[in-house]
This record gives C-alpha cells, structure tokens and sequence, in this order.
C-alpha cells in the first residue's frame, strides 16, 4: 500500500537529512518547510535577524537539483525587500536589446525554484501583491503578458515582529496565501552550542554524500501524496466542523476561509507521510491546525492568543474524530 | 468554610438543642481550623490529628462525665459530657474532611456530600421536635423490607467506595472529576428518592392505615419473622449510629430515644408534618429534648428529682389500649397480636411508640385475618405522624381485652438473640421498643403521653396511699415470655374482661394492711381495661356522664394499702401461687446481682420477702439512671442490658429488672401497669390522670395481703419532670365526672368514626418509587460490572471489521482502569505516546485502531496481530501497574466512563 509513497518518503528523508546537516537545532521548523514544500504552500517565518532563516532556506535550494535542463531557473534566489523596491524589481521586466532591435524579458528573482522573501513587510503593498500574486498563481504578468512560473516555486518569506518601524504590515487576505505562518524560538541551548562546535561544517554546507533531490522528485511526490494518502469523510467533517466553530466563536472576529481549508488538506496528507502513515488521523489536525490558521484569523477584542482560541475551538471537533475510532459519533 | 457556617446557619433552627448547636459551631470550627491549618501541617498529621480526637472522644467524655459528675451531679454531667463529645467528634470530622479536600481534589465531592448529609439529616429527622438519625432512611428500609442495619452498611460501604474511587481516580494521572460528577449526584439521588419514597409511603400508610392490609408483603409477611428482624435490624443498626460508639451520631443515640418519644400520641394519624407541633416542644437541650419525648411518652417522667413521684407508667394504657384490642382482640391467639405489634413497632426503631398505636388502630378495624400483616405496616411506617395525641384514639372499640395473649409465640425473641444484649445494651436500649405489651402501653402512652388528662378518678372517701402515690393497676404482668413479662391469665386480680357489666377480681382475701375504698373512673381516653386504686377487688359500669368528654365511666372497689412497706415486714411470700412467679431469663447475673445486693443486709432480713424486694428497688433506684430516651426493645434482655449496662432507662426497664432480681431471690413478683399519680394531683376528692403518669412497677406478692408494689425511685434522672396539674381542668373534668349516676352503661360503643382519606395510591408510589430507585441503583452497578466484562472478551469474537474497534476499546478499558485514560481533547496517538511508558504496545494496537477508522478500506489488520498487541498491552500493564492498583480498577464502576 505504501509502495507508491515510498519515493515520497524517500524525498522526506533525503530532504531532512540535508537540512538537518545544514541547519543545526532547528528540526521542528525544517519539518515544517518540508512540509509545505510537499504540500505546494508557502512559508512565512516570523523570526529575528541572525536566526538561520537565511540559512534555512539556502540550504533548501541547495538540497534541490534542478533537472529541467530546458530552462534557465536557478534552485535559490533571495530577494532583500525595501520599501524602494517595485514590482518589476522582482517579477523582471522588458527591456530592449539594441542589437536585434527587440525587446525581450529578463528574468527577475521570481523565476526559480525556492525563493527566500527577506523582511517582506518592509516593501510597499503594491510589491507585496506582485509577488502574493505569484505565489498563489505561480504565474506573473508583465506588460500583458502572462509568463508561467515553475510548478515547484516555494517562498519562504521572513518577516521581524519586533522592528516594524516603517513596515508595511501584511493584511490578513495576504498572509491567507502562506500555508504556513512559523514562530520560529530560540533553538536548545545543547543545540546552539553544538552548532559553535560545528561550525566549520555549517560553513562548508550539508556534505555531498547526503544525495540531493531532484525537481521532477518533488513534483512527483506531491502528486503521489495528494493521490495516494487517504483522507477519510470523517476529517474532512472534522474540518468543515472546526471551520465553523471558528466562524461562530465568539472570541474570533473572522474564522478560517474556505481557500486554508484547500491549502490544509494536502499539508494533512503530507504530513500524514511524514509521519509514515497512509492516512490522515485527527493527530495530523492537531498538530497542523493552530500552524495553518493562526495567522488567518481575526480575534475579538480581548480574546486570548490565537492557539488557544484555536485550541479551544478544536477541542470537541478532535474529541469527536477520536471517538469515532471507538465507533460512536 | 463559609460553607460550614451556611450549613449551619440553615440548620440551626431545627437544632433547638444545646448539644446540635454546638456539633454545628464545632464543625464550622473544624473547617476553619483545618483551613488555617493547612499551610503549617503536612497532610498525614493534621487527618491523624482530625482521626485522633475522634477516637479520642468517646475517652474525654467519659472523663468529664467522671469529673463533673463528682462536682456537679450525675444530670450535669451526662450534658456535659455529651456537648464534649459531639463538639469534639464534629470539628474532627469538619477538620478531617477539610484537610482532605484541601489536598485532594476529589474529596471536595465527599465533603460536600457529608456537608449535604449534615444539612439533610436533621431536617429529614426532624419528627415532632425531636429528632436524631435519619429516620426517614430506617423507616425506608424497613418499609422495603430491608434491614436498616445492611442499609447503612450498604451505604457505608458505597461511600468507602466511592471515596476509593475517588482517590484511584486521582492517583495516576488527574483527578477524574467526570466519575465524581456522575456518580455522586446518582448515588445522592438514589438516597433521596429512597428516603423521599419511603416518607412519603410512610405517611400515606399512617393515614390510611385501613389499607394497610394491602401491603401484607412487606415487612413481616410473617408475623414471627418480621417481627423479630426489625427489632434485631434496630437493635444492631443502632449501634452502628449509636451514641456510645458514635462518633458523630453518638449524639443522637440519646437523642433518639427521645425522639420515640414523643411520637406518642397515637391519636389521630396527622401526617408527619402536623405531627411536629408536637416535636416543637421543647427539644431542650439535648437531654432536654428528650424529655420532651420522654415526657410525652414517658408519662413517667419522673421528675428529676424526686424519686417520690411514682412514675407513672401504665397510664399510657389508654392508648394502648387499641393496641391491645387488636392484639387481644383480633388474634386471640394472643401470640400474634403480640408479634405484630412488636413487628410495627421495630420497624420505627426510634420512634417505637407513636407509630404503634397507628398501627394498632387500623388492625383493630379490620378483620382480624389481615392484621398480622397490617399491623406490622403501619407501625412500620411510623414514620411519623404520630400528631399530638392528645386527642383520644377515636379508633377500636375496646375490644375484649379478654385474652390477655398468653404465649405470643412469635413474639418471642428467638433464643439467639441473648448473648449480645450485655454489650450492646445501651445503644439496643433504644432501639425501638418491641412488642411488648408494655412498651405498647407506652407508646400509646405516648401517644398520650403528654399531659393530657386521660381519666378523673372521684374518690368516695378520704384516703391518701402510703406512698404518697396513687398506683392504679391496671395490668399485670407476669408470665416470662423470652426476656420480657407478659400478661397471663394466672393473675386474676385485674380486670380483663370487656368493659361492661360487672368484674369481681378474684383474688385471695387480704388478712390486714388493707382498707377499702370505693370511687368512680371516668375515663377521657379510650381504654382497654378498667383499672383503680391498687387492689381493686371489683368493677361496675356505669353511665357516661358527659359523652362529649368521657369515652367510659365506671366504679372501682379497691382495698388499698394503709401502712408504707415497714409494716409488711416479716411476713412471708410462700404463695407463690404458680412456678411462673419465679421465672426469670437464665442468666447467671441476676443471682449474681441479688446476692451482691442482698449482702449488706443482716442474714435475719434475707428471707424477708418484703426486705428483699425493697433493698431490690432501692439497688436499682440508686444507680439507674432515669431516661426516657432509651427504648424498651423486646428481642434481647433488655432488663439485662440495664441491669449490667448503663443502668439507663425507664420504668419498664427498671421494673422488668427488679423483678428479675426478685424472682432470683425466690420471692414471687411481677410487673403491675397502670398509672402512678402523685398525691400532690389529688384535688379534693378528685385525682386526675394524665397520660405521662403510665407506669410500670414490680410487685411481690406477700402472703395475707396480696400483691404489693414495690416500686423503683431513681435518683438520677435526665428527664424532666412533668408540667403541673392544671388546677382548672381537674375542678372542670371532676364535675363532670360527678354527674355520673349509677345507671347501667350503654352497649359497647359501636366502631368508632373514623375519617376517610380518599385513596390515593401515595403509600404505593411511594414505596415504588424507593424500590425503583434501589433497583436502579443495583441495576446501574450491575450493568457497569457487566459492561466491563463484556467488553473485555468481546474482541476475541468480534467480527474482523469490528476487531480492530473492539480491541482498541477492550485496550482502553484496561488503561482507563488504571488511570490512564485519553483526556478530553487530546489525539489518540498523543494518548499512546503519554502511556507508552506504561504499555508501549498500546501505540500500535491504536495505530491499527485508527487507520481501520480513519485509513484507506483495505484489508483490515491481522486478527491474531490485534489481539497478539492487546494481550500486549495488558501483560504491560501487569508489569508497570502495582497490583493494588490494578485491583481498584478492576473494582472501579467508572472505568467505562472515562474510556473516550
């Protein structure tokens, strides 16, 4: 049963593995971007300067292979967001070569593979959409013309929430496109210290015996996993149900769109995988509910934080998809 | 805290006593101070603590009752004493229970029960102002047939459980409260409904007696039976609350009895509630309360004081007199009427009085056939009402009070019943009384055992007895039946024939001593026989002078004592006119007794009959205690659970001992009833009897002039002494009775007119209900231990598609028992890695569980893999689980609760 998940676990593995190499205490968060990878989401990681974001997502280019030799994207491209920034610093833009007498499209950093969206609150709204408008079409528009994006395209997007003078705050419609919103905390003292250790080989990256993983590898595995990892009637109540109570909670001002319920299902089925499971359990809502819809709700004034407001509102939706396992409803 | 002085706030009314006052002040108390205490002493000391100074109580009351007993006198000390007790015992409880709570969550529930219980219980035994344990829950059980004593165990037993429970549930991981919340309002409620049904039957039962015969099932179907478990049921039961023992109870112990007590009034069945007026007399302080019962029944207070007031008992008669009519009347195989009766009264425990006359009543009524089983009924369901009595019983027709019951065979206490009665006297002293005709007396009494008049005596000449005390006899008692003296037909010198026509007592001419004296009875209350001064020789009816106020007139002819017992000396009691003068209840203690008595006295004097006797009465007077509390029960030898006990009791107990003790010493005796007057009530010519001068005394036959009474004047009494003769009423009641002419009376009054209560069904729904909600209680455990056991061999059978379902619940099951169970809200697998330390094979069975649930459709999981991961699990958790632990899980009912 598992057999056609065994090249998608196998991506998992290789992925973990790599950026585990790379990436010293920072396991829970590099499952997590693994799993969006899989799950075709984006990330955003709240976090403060110097907390291996950078790293974190080099070391995901890196981890990849573009195989695709027909293009002309690269694995990793970073951009550094500032308030000067305009749409066409990122998407690309037309520009005329003199000596065919034609205009043609340089490629902005748009166009690769994993894209590291540093500091995005610190750029204007109308830079923020182009590139929001990216993620959620992986498609950009440029002088009329619509140009495809690789299927694979992942942002990892950063943002600080502390220093957020002159910032551009996201709306909660644009942080709805990150599957993902990661609070990412100070890592374990054993592992800062054993990071110091290695610092050498953090320096020289993962090694090369860890095998990388190829383009056509990811897009396969999310297809395979989407396919093949099964999810029962009973989450997708469960889902249904928690998106209501979320709706009529008195402590949320707006619940959970209907668009996190789409982006959820998949991040379910791969973390199913991840877990070495070929089905969803009310487990993989627990764990991936409060990291999917946190930052898409709205509290009422004077609510408590959005994880415990998610937590109470998932409560009977999780206890009741427990108990159906003993056959009752 | 706060909670305890609510409580007993809203208790205090019903605690007129001194001594409830203070169980409520020193449980607030208790609370407080285990709430101060709780930061400064660990857990262990301050509940050793709390359960010392309940142990401990018992001890400190015995030593201030030694003390002030040495300062301030016998009554005093016994108060004291007993506030000491119970305000110790209480505020160890509050402080014990406290603690607890403090440091377990889950004795919170259990506090709050007993707080609950602590409110419930005085209001639920709150019976015509006296009131002591619950009432309600003994009469409920009897009414369903149960012995009160296996009810308070159950229920003990179901509280230690519970508490079990409680502290299993806690143990491993969280306190459970879901268990707590559910079982302890179902156990409370079922306790309600028990005792909410079994009041209610009782009223209605009371009310509509007649019906009675209906519910023949219940209590006793046989009279024997039925009879003798109640009483035991009291006997035993009251220990367990007993005051002696008690603990928090104890108080009650004492209490109780008075709350019999005042029952009394048989008359007219009110419903409970009506009955309190009564009860609002005084409770008095807690001895004090009693009296109030006592009074009432007791007639015989006797006053604290004075030894001289003869108690008088018998009086009670008249109220008794239903009873005896049925008993007599009805079964003439005497035996029965006897065995119901004991049988109503038993059931009552407490408050053995009243109740009977009800029952009594509605018996005489009815066919004879159906009154074994009615009588037993209604008395059973005593509960209460017994509405002041002062209205005179309106019921039965003196019937013939002719046959005396001569053997009441049943009635008889079964011979097993002896060895206990020493230890436990006391506390089986109050049990209810039993069917002896004695008792009956009194609880009629009771029922007029308030000061109500219930007869005028008009003397025809002037005379004042010896004594100082009128004693009009109006039974004897003198046949030895089990432990207790029963009328027989031997004595021919009281009157036991119908009330009408003419009656010549036949019994041997005196030779001196004796003068003669004529007068006239008018009777207010029903009576079952005539009485008259003592030694009457002859009785004629006469007219009712005023049928408004008198049921029966009467002449008496009487050769009545002239000189105190000092001129009885040296006279001899060789009459003993039949081997049954002597018998007594073989116990070695009484010969034991009489020569301990008799050893002071010079050897010339140990034959005297008449020094016998009164060094006798004079040994019990000086060490007994007058108590009107303790209940006279008839199953075990209560003469000797006196004697050799506490020395508590009243007249009944007194004069059945000294009659013992007389026969040990070989001089015939026997019990004479009737009432005991004080000569102070003799207004003129005119002596009026009031319904708490019954009495009961001894009496020895000396030859050449008959029977004499020696009566027992106890020096310390705890009741107090009844309220005046009202100067008015006497004047009032004795022209009337002089208007009396000497014409024949008219027939026998026909049935008296008795009020119809439309027939609701209530007693019946009643008892439904409390069986409903008993077999709901036994069903509910039942279908929990079932449901466990189902569920633990179900996977071995289930299908292969609920295999996977049932196996996970059987796995469940086995972890909920030892605590490990999913809480609320937490994921199937979050619950396997929290117990994978104590069963690691559980995470997979749940893996398979789950994926059967939630997977893909294909082949469910291996049969053998599944139940191969359950035994897993289990043999874990042999392994990683002390066995107690696991016992208590086995045991817990909940268990099944909290698989989720």
């Amino acid at each position: 049963m598992m057999n056609d998940l065994t090249l998608a676990q196998d991506v998992v593995r290789r992925l973990r593995a790599r950026l585990n190499a790379a990436v010293i205490g920072r396991e829970a968060v590099i499952d997590a971007v693994i799993l969006a990878l899989l799950a075709d989401g984006h990330v955003l990681l709240e976090d403060y300067p110097g907390s291996g974001k950078t790293t974190l997502a080099k070391a995901l280019g890196d981890a990849l292979i573009d195989d695709e030799t027909t293009d002309t994207l690269v694995a990793m491209r970073r951009i550094q967001f500032t308030p000067d920034l305009l749409p066409s610093d990122i998407t690309g833009t037309t520009i005329f070569e003199p000596e065919h007498q034609r205009f043609t499209f340089r490629q902005g950093p748009l166009f690769a593979l994993v894209l590291l969206a540093d500091e995005i609150n610190r750029t204007s709204p109308k830079v923020q959409s182009a590139l929001l408008e990216a993620m959620a079409e992986k498609q950009v528009t440029v002088d009329n013309e619509t140009r495809r994006l690789d299927e694979l395209f992942f942002v990892i997007a950063t943002q600080n929430p502390l220093d957020l003078a002159g910032t551009f705050p996201l709306p909660v419609a644009q942080l709805d496109r990150f599957l993902f919103k990661i609070r990412m905390v100070p890592i374990a003292r054993e592992a800062e210290r054993r990071l110091l250790d290695a610092l050498d080989e953090v320096k020289r990256g993962a090694p090369e015996s860890l095998s990388r993983v190829s383009r056509t590898d990811v897009v396969t595995a999310r297809r395979s996993i989407v396919e093949r990892v099964v999810v029962a009637p009973a989450i997708k109540d469960a889902l249904v149900d928690l998106a209501q109570a979320t709706r009529s909670s008195p402590l949320i001002h707006q619940g959970v769109s209907t668009r996190s319920l789409v982006q959820i299902v998949p991040a379910l089925q791969t973390r199913a995988l991840m877990e070495g499971r070929d089905h969803v359990t009310d487990e993989d809502l627990a764990a991936l509910s409060p990291l999917v819809f946190a930052h898409r709700i709205q509290l009422a004034p004077g609510a408590p934080s959005a994880d415990e407001v998610l937590r109470r509102c998932a409560q009977p939706v999780l206890d009741k998809l427990a108990r159906q396992a003993l056959g009752r409803r | 805290m706060l909670a305890a002085l609510a409580a007993w706030a809203l208790t205090w009314w019903v605690l007129r006593g001194t001594v409830w006052f203070t169980a409520g002040a020193a449980a607030a108390a208790g609370s407080l101070a285990a709430d101060g205490a709780a930061s400064r002493l660990r857990q262990r000391v301050a509940v050793g603590a709390a359960f010392a100074a309940l142990l401990a109580a018992p001890l400190v009351r015995a030593v201030v009752a030694f003390f002030v007993a040495v300062v301030m006198g016998a009554t005093a000390a016994l108060w004291l004493s007993e506030l000491v007790f119970v305000g110790l015992a209480a505020f160890a409880v509050a402080a014990g229970l406290r603690t607890l709570a403090l440091h377990h969550p889950a004795w919170r529930g259990v506090e709050v029960a007993a707080m609950g219980a602590a409110i419930a219980s005085p209001v639920l035994s709150h019976r015509d102002g006296a009131w002591a344990r619950p009432l309600a829950l003994s009469d409920a059980a009897i009414q369903a047939g149960l012995d009160p004593l296996h009810v308070l165990v159950g229920l003990g037993v179901l509280a230690g459980f519970g508490a079990v429970v409680l502290l299993a549930a806690e143990r491993t991981e969280r306190p459970e409260r879901a268990a707590a919340l559910v079982l302890v309002p179902a156990a409370v409620l079922a306790l309600l409904l028990m005792i909410v049904g079994g009041s209610v039957a009782a009223l209605v039962e009371q009310v509509r007696s007649p019906d009675a015969s209906t519910e023949t099932d219940e209590p006793g179907a046989s009279g024997d039976e039925g009879g003798q478990d109640p009483s035991k049921a009291d006997g035993k039961a009251r220990p367990a609350q007993g005051e002696g023992d008690g603990v928090a109870d104890a108080p009650d112990g004492p209490g109780n009895g008075g709350a019999s007590p005042d029952r009394p009034d048989g008359a007219p069945p009110m419903p409970a509630g009506a009955g309190k007026p009564p009860g609002d007399r005084p409770e008095g302080e807690e001895r004090g309360e009693r009296p109030d019962g006592g009074a009432a029944d007791g007639a015989d207070e006797r006053p604290a004081g004075g030894g001289g007031d003869p108690p008088p008992a018998g009086g009670e008669r008249p109220g008794e007199e239903p009873a005896g009519d049925k008993a007599a009347g009805d079964k003439p195989p005497g035996g029965d009427g006897d065995g119901d009766k004991s049988l109503g009264e038993k059931p009552e425990g407490d408050q053995p009085a009243g109740d009977r006359p009800h029952g009594d009543k509605p018996a005489g009524e009815e066919p004879p056939a159906v009154d074994p089983p009615a009588d037993k009924p209604d008395g059973g369901q005593p509960a209460g009402d017994k509405p002041a009595g002062d209205k005179p019983p309106p019921r039965d027709p003196p019937a013939d009070k002719g046959d005396p019951p001569p053997s009441p065979d049943d009635a008889q206490p079964p011979p097993d019943a002896q060895g206990d009665p020493p230890p436990n006297a006391d506390t089986d002293a109050q049990g209810s009384a039993g069917g002896d005709p004695l008792e009956q007396l009194f609880e009629n009494g009771k029922s007029s055992g308030d000061p109500s008049p219930v007869a005028v005596v008009i003397l025809d000449d002037d005379y004042l007895p010896p004594g100082e005390t009128w004693y009009l006899r109006q039974d004897a008692l003198s046949e030895l039946v089990g432990y207790r003296l029963m009328p027989s037909g031997v004595d021919l010198d009281v009157p036991r024939g119908p009330m009408v026509g003419e009656e010549v007592a036949s019994s041997p001419e005196p030779d001196g001593e004796r003068t003669s004296l004529t007068g006239r009875v008018a009777a207010l209350v029903e009576q079952t026989a005539w009485f008259g001064p003592e030694a009457a020789v002859s009785y004629g009816a006469v007219n009712n002078p005023d049928r408004s106020r008198f049921v029966a007139a009467w002449t008496f002819s009487s050769l009545v004592p002239v000189g105190d017992a000092s001129t009885l000396f040296g006279r001899t009691s060789t009459a003993a006119i039949l081997p049954g003068y002597l018998q007594y209840p073989a116990d070695p203690r009484y010969a034991a007794k009489v020569a301990e008595l008799l050893a002071p006295m010079p050897a010339d004097l140990r034959a005297d009959p008449m020094a016998v006797a009164l060094s006798i009465t004079h040994g019990i007077g000086v060490d007994m205690v007058y108590d009107k509390g303790v209940v006279f029960q008839p199953d075990t030898d209560q003469a000797a659970s006196f004697l050799f006990g506490g020395m508590r009791g009243y007249c009944v107990h007194a004069a059945h001992a000294a009659v013992y003790l007389m026969r040990a010493a070989g001089v015939p005796a026997r019990i004479g009833t009737g009432y005991a007057v004080p000569g102070t009530s003799l207004r003129g010519s005119t002596l009026l009897v009031r319904g708490l001068e019954a009495h009961a005394w001894p009496e020895v036959w000396i030859d050449g002039v008959g029977w004499t009474i020696v009566d027992v004047h106890p020096e310390k009494s705890v009741t107090p002494p009844p309220p005046p003769v009202d100067e008015a009423l006497v004047r009032q009641l004795g022209e009337a009775a002089r208007e009396a002419t000497g014409e024949q009376p008219p027939p026998p009054p026909a049935t008296p007119w008795r009020p119809r209560m439309p027939r609701v069904p209530w007693a019946a729904i009643g008892r439904a209900l409390s069986t409903l909600a008993f077999w709901l209680v036994v069903a509910a455990v039942g279908g929990h231990y079932a449901a466990k056991a189902v569920r633990r061999v179900r996977p071995r059978v289930s299908s292969p598609d609920a295999l996977p379902r049932d196996a996970l619940i059987a796995a469940l099951d086995a972890l909920a028992e030892v605590g490990l169970s999913r809480e609320v809200g937490e994921t199937r697998e979050a619950h396997a890695r929290r117990v994978a330390a104590h069963a690691p094979a559980f995470a997979a069975l749940c893996a398979h569980a789950t994926r059967a649930a939630l997977g893909p459709g294909d082949a469910p999981p291996d049969r053998l893999l599944l139940l191969g991961l359950l035994d897993g699990v289990r043999a874990e958790l042999r392994a990683s689980v002390p066995w107690w632990r696991r016992l208590l899980g086995a045991l817990d009912l909940t268990s099944v609760w909290r698989v989720r």
